[in-house]
């Protein structure tokens, strides 16, 4: 008889989702992932509206990635636009967008993951017998926080990162003091990275083709999006090599790259732009020894904390004597299309637009790094049950319940944020 | 912000007050904006926090002293769920514009229906959805924190305060009365569209500090004039559709144009 696994409500990930496992004869017939998040319809939020309120909107898409969101809408407008804005802006929004990158790593690694491993419920609970690697979580969150606070007024939902620049340029007393605050939690950063090298992963090789983006920049580069083992796409063309489907019964949309699955996150990124980091090699290596396992996201989200950091320090000591009070760029709305390409903390994430003359947005279509993630999160998860199922005995009562545990330790190593794979609304219209 | 108390009895036994968080539909920056406050661990330690799905894995639907509820009601689901929370709750605080009063979720209600059903996926989905509302649509809510996101000092103060047996006061008057421009660089003398007289201030007006107008997200005040702002806004040569989007954002509002915001019940649907 057709046994079943159901995880019904998945906590610790960000969104409500649900998965259902069907096994026969020793086989995993079905692996899908049910997403449950109220239907949210925010690229049909966006048509109509004017250019200006696009970012506020889209910064509402997702509490945890609220900074890319803001950053990516903006970029895609001032594309549509031909804004060009300057090179501070570029660096304060590489900042900014770090900020966001160590904010979501921290929280994820240290509040969603670790308990795992130690065999806790939460952190709380977790927090009284693991005080010191409790105090690394909350020096790093802080000091993603902080950067984000300071470059863009409070912690999600930015409010001076606007179209053509800043609206108001931070204060350079304050720019000095992240630098020292930063400079602070380096070594514990480092420090961190060892924590996750050192988990208990479970072995996984599952062959999985990985997609980041690649430029002269770690964290703010979209040149061109680059893959593991095939060759590069131009961004410009991402729709037609990436397509998007609704599946039945679920709010989520789902991405396939010419109908397989793919990897786009920490991993991808660490992998393909390795040479621009200053971590010790060894970590390196362990990832790239394990690179067909997802597990390993996590311990590439702990490098880029550290390297976020590292660099954000980079970017404060080459602003910080230039920092001029400069006002956004000004400039009239044209009739066009713009498309911004840009690291999240998930992976690539894309905002297109179409907009008339008068600015107003005839065209919306994001994708998310979720939405590219979840058809690969299906696919794991009926390597990893099948792999299961034939060392646990069924009969046995705990079979089930270690396999749960198991399977939610695979989905929380995504870090999938299922609000932002909830935004979508259809595939695509277009409204002349 | 200043902690003005009044007092309120909520708990007087000594073991620890039994706290849930939970979330409807929305963005969960508001749990998360919690999560990112850097005592965060420290506070929570006070109480025992039984539900918090966002990061617990072992959640028990028991009584709460207190309950969190962020996030907009969009399906018939949730209202039973909403309902079940409450029945098990003392004290319940909406967190954030979603929970509030809609907030940016409640925006999907302006879609006209032919289109609404183009993006509803299936007809079940399409059945179940309903129009987005604030969760005091089908509860008493005991204490509305506001804003998109909350502000972090005012669930601290909040928080601590109600540990001691108190709640706190809420900011009277509208964002004005905290704005740097008050007086001398006031948008509205420049004909730039800021809502800041209309909405509930206690958030120091943090956006017209960044130099970005007002956007109403932490609803409007009993006493706001909208017909006198849409008129004002439409002398300066905005179109319906603009004014409407500016001042609609964060909450369904009867503007008195001629796109009038429909009721909020939940409607059948065909």
């Amino acid at each position: 008889m057709p046994r079943t696994i159901n995880l019904n409500h998945i906590t610790k990930i960000e969104g409500h989702a649900r998965l259902h496992v069907v096994i026969d004869n020793g086989q995993v017939k079905k692996a899908k992932l049910k997403i449950f998040e109220g239907s949210r319809f925010f690229e049909g939020l966006l048509k109509g509206k004017k250019f200006d309120e696009l970012p506020t909107i889209s910064s509402r898409i997702c509490g945890v990635c609220s900074v890319v969101h803001t950053i990516a809408a903006v970029k895609a407008i001032e594309t549509a636009f031909n804004v060009k804005v300057s090179k501070q802006t570029d660096l304060l929004r590489e900042l900014l967008n770090i900020g966001g990158t160590v904010q979501s790593h921290a929280l994820h690694l240290f509040f969603l993951v670790l308990p795992d491993y130690f065999g806790f419920s939460s952190a709380i609970e977790m927090a009284s017998e693991h005080k010191n690697l409790i105090r690394y979580a909350l020096a790093l969150k802080k000091a993603g926080n902080r950067i984000v606070q300071i470059v863009a007024g409070r912690d999600i939902h930015p409010i001076s990162c606007v179209v053509g620049g800043f609206s108001r340029i931070p204060d350079k007393k304050r720019l000095k003091e992240l630098i020292k605050e930063l400079d602070s939690v380096k070594s514990l950063a480092k420090k961190s990275i060892k924590v996750f090298a050192e988990l208990d992963y479970p072995h996984f090789d599952l062959i999985t083709p990985h997609f980041a983006l690649r430029g002269k920049s770690y964290f703010y580069s979209d040149d061109i999006i680059k893959c593991t083992f095939e060759g590069c796409v131009n961004i410009q063309d991402y729709e037609s090599h990436f397509h998007e489907h609704f599946r039945r019964g679920s709010t989520a949309e789902f991405a396939t790259k010419e109908g397989k699955s793919y990897m786009v996150g920490a991993l991808p990124r660490v992998l393909i732009s390795k040479d621009q980091l200053h971590t010790p090699a060894k970590y390196i290596k362990q990832l790239e020894k394990n690179r067909n396992s997802p597990y390993m996201n996590v311990l590439a989200q702990s490098i880029e904390i550290y390297e976020g950091i590292i660099r954000s320090i980079e970017i404060l000591e080459k602003l910080i004597p230039r920092l001029k009070s400069e006002s956004p760029v000004k400039f009239t709305p044209v009739e066009g299309e713009g498309i911004a390409a840009i690291e999240a903390p998930r992976g690539i994430l894309f905002h297109r637009y179409k907009f008339n003359k008068e600015g107003i947005c005839t065209y919306a279509n994001l994708t998310t790094p979720t939405t590219q993630n979840l058809a690969n999160m299906e696919d794991s998860i009926k390597f990893l049950v099948h792999e299961l199922i034939n060392t646990c005995d069924p009969k046995k009562q705990r079979c089930d319940s270690e396999i749960k545990l198991e399977i939610e330790k695979l989905i929380r190593a995504y870090d999938p944020c299922i609000s932002c794979s909830t935004h979508f609304l259809e595939l695509k219209w277009e409204e002349k | 912000m200043v902690a003005k108390t009044k007092s309120k009895k909520t708990s007087s036994k000594k073991r620890k007050p039994s706290v849930g968080f939970f979330a409807f539909t929305g963005c969960e920056g508001c749990q998360f904006t919690v999560l990112f406050i850097d005592e965060i661990l420290d506070l929570l330690n006070k109480v025992n926090v039984n539900y918090f799905h966002l990061i617990k894995e072992k959640n028990r639907n028991i009584k709460f002293d207190l309950a969190f509820i962020e996030g907009a009601i969009t399906s018939k689901r949730e209202i039973k769920k909403l309902k079940a929370i409450r029945d098990k709750s003392k004290f319940v605080v909406a967190l954030g514009a979603c929970a509030c009063h809609g907030g940016i979720p409640a925006m999907r209600n302006f879609l006209k229906d032919e289109e609404l059903g183009k993006y509803v996926y299936t007809q079940h989905m399409l059945k179940d959805s309903i129009e987005a509302t604030g969760i005091d649509q089908y509860i008493t809510v005991d204490y509305h924190m506001r804003g998109c996101p909350i502000s972090k000092d005012e669930f601290i103060d909040f928080f601590q305060n109600f540990l001691k047996g108190k709640i706190i006061e809420q900011f009277k008057g509208p964002v004005c009365l905290q704005c740097p421009k008050r007086g001398k660089d006031c948008y509205l003398a420049k004909k730039e569209v800021c809502l800041g007289a209309m909405a509930h201030g206690g958030c120091n007006a943090i956006c017209i500090q960044k130099n970005i107008p007002c956007v109403l997200c932490r609803g409007p005040t009993k006493s706001s004039n909208f017909a006198a702002e849409v008129n004002l806004f439409k002398s300066w040569g905005l179109d319906d559709d603009e004014i409407k989007t500016k001042l609609t954002k964060f909450k369904n509002l009867d503007l008195g144009t001629k796109q009038n915001v429909k009721q909020q019940t939940p409607k059948k649907k065909k």
